[in-house]
């Protein structure tokens, strides 16, 4: 019941309340000292999100369903000869995989690792910001997830986790301005950091030296340095280098293997080698490759110098 | 369930929900400039013609919403809606004496400001914005008309309508 002549305060003093409430809400999880709140929220948008997953799941359901005999028949057959063409291939991967552990334990040196686990999960929402590449997942914390682990589909690494609830979990894409791998080129062994342009399709490779030997179609895998990627897999082909005069680094644009758009991504647990980051803290995203005394040819100066030498 | 005699609450519960899916939806990159802001319409929508059931915290709610599903710093939405929203709350009679196409106008000029707020935060925050933030409000130019007629049916009458 409302009192007749009750004193109510104004409109303006409720707003201006609210608004110093939010700009305090702001500052608080700027420090990230609001995860209840966060993680409250996210569950009262849980309903959202899966709105939105819902019509695709639909029209898959629909799609297999409306598949005919034939079609199932010569997917399957395909399939199977995919499976063991896979299979062929991995029993050599075995075969090298224990052939190099032994290489390596003869030169004492660190083993590789690879991954144990491999989880399927499917994107939910991707970001209303066109300045912000993320994705929202639908595994999270209950599943294992946790910070910084990388995310990949068949093709190549996609990103990395940045965020997770106890059911779902927020994704940086390799093409956000903020994300930066550390990659090493596939022919010549020299190490860089891929960094996102904020563009779809686009990653940029930072501080290459003029002179670097790096060609148009070089393939960049993950360096496995900074402890977030795993070693060994493909991130993207050189696409276009523009070597400037005057400038120290030449400008070299790499378009990504990973489908960024698609809609099925897989998710990794490195080997317990490997010390997996802590959960608790945010991970840079900028993170630099260790300048590590183990590697040899590996090091950009030593490449970059010979690279000098046969110029002249 | 008193709340549901109303013949308000459903549509705006369900207006609010479907604007909040809307913002999330995920589009082709291309298009992404060419969204609606759907949330900010809907919430001017209620604000305007059921000031009296639309509360500023309902606004502010919708708010943090919006910064969680956006990934925002939490607070950034929340605040200039609520500050938009004040301004409808305020001149709502005025409002909703005018025309419907210079009521669009006022709206979009208004959703415009809130995209400038926005946008300002962003900067603070290190982001670029670019001359394509006059897009959406400009969509809303078109759209409020159409949202206007089709749910001012529901404002009429606002309690207890038999069923």
């Amino acid at each position: 019941m409302r009192l007749l002549f009750a004193r109510e305060p104004s409109l303006g003093a409720r707003v201006l309340f609210f608004i110093l409430l939010s700009i305090a809400t702001m500052i608080l999880d700027y420090r990230q000292q609001l995860e209840w709140l966060h993680s409250l929220l996210s569950t009262l948008t849980l309903p959202i999100e899966y709105t939105i997953a819902w019509p695709t799941k639909l029209v898959n359901n629909v799609n297999s369903a409306l598949t005919s005999h034939h079609s199932l028949l010569t997917e399957n057959s395909r399939l199977r000869a995919e499976h063991l063409l896979l299979h062929a291939q991995l029993q050599r991967l075995s075969l090298l995989e224990e052939e190099n552990a032994q290489l390596r334990a003869l030169l004492r040196s660190a083993p590789q690792t690879h991954s144990s686990k491999i989880l399927v999960a499917q994107q939910l929402s991707a970001s209303a910001d066109p300045f912000v590449h993320e994705v929202m997942l639908d595994v999270g914390k209950n599943q294992g997830v946790f910070i910084g682990q990388a995310i990949l589909d068949s093709q190549g690494v996609m990103g990395q986790i940045t965020h997770v609830t106890p059911l779902t979990s927020r994704a940086l894409l390799i093409t956000d301005t903020r994300s930066a791998v550390p990659v090493q080129n596939a022919r010549t062994g020299q190490r860089s950091i891929l960094v996102g342009s904020g563009l779809s399709d686009t990653l940029q490779l930072k501080h290459t030296p003029e002179t670097a030997d790096i060609k148009v179609g070089d393939k960049l895998i993950c360096s496995g340095l900074g402890g977030y990627f795993p070693a060994a897999y493909p991130v993207g082909s050189v696409q276009k280098i523009t070597r400037q005069k005057g400038e120290s680094f030449a400008t070299i644009i790499v378009t990504p293997f990973a489908r960024l758009d698609h809609h099925q991504v897989l998710l990794i647990w490195p080997n317990q080698a490997v010390t997996p980051p802590q959960t608790e803290s945010k991970p840079e995203h900028k993170e630099l490759p260790k300048k590590s005394p183990t590697t040899h040819s590996a090091h950009p100066m030593n490449g970059d110098k010979t690279h000098v030498l046969l110029k002249k | 369930m008193s709340y549901l005699k109303n013949n308000y609450f459903l549509p705006m519960t369900f207006s609010l929900f479907a604007s909040l899916v809307l913002l999330i939806i995920p589009s082709p990159s291309w298009a992404i400039w060419f969204k609606p802001t759907w949330v900010e319409m809907i919430v001017f929508f209620w604000a305007l013609y059921l000031p009296q059931h639309f509360n500023l915290i309902t606004a502010w709610i919708v708010g943090l919403i919006v910064d969680v599903l956006t990934n925002a710093p939490l607070g950034e939405h929340a605040a200039t809606l609520i500050f938009t929203t004040y301004f409808v709350k305020t001149f709502h009679q005025q409002l909703r004496m005018f025309p419907l196409w210079q009521q669009s106008c006022a709206i979009s000029v208004l959703l415009l400001v809130h995209q400038l707020i926005l946008f300002w935060m962003q900067q603070i925050l290190g982001q670029k914005p670019t001359w394509l933030i006059w897009v959406p409000p400009l969509l809303n130019l078109f759209l409020w008309p159409l949202l206007v007629t089709y749910f001012k049916k529901y404002t009429k009458s606002t309690s207890h309508a038999h069923f």
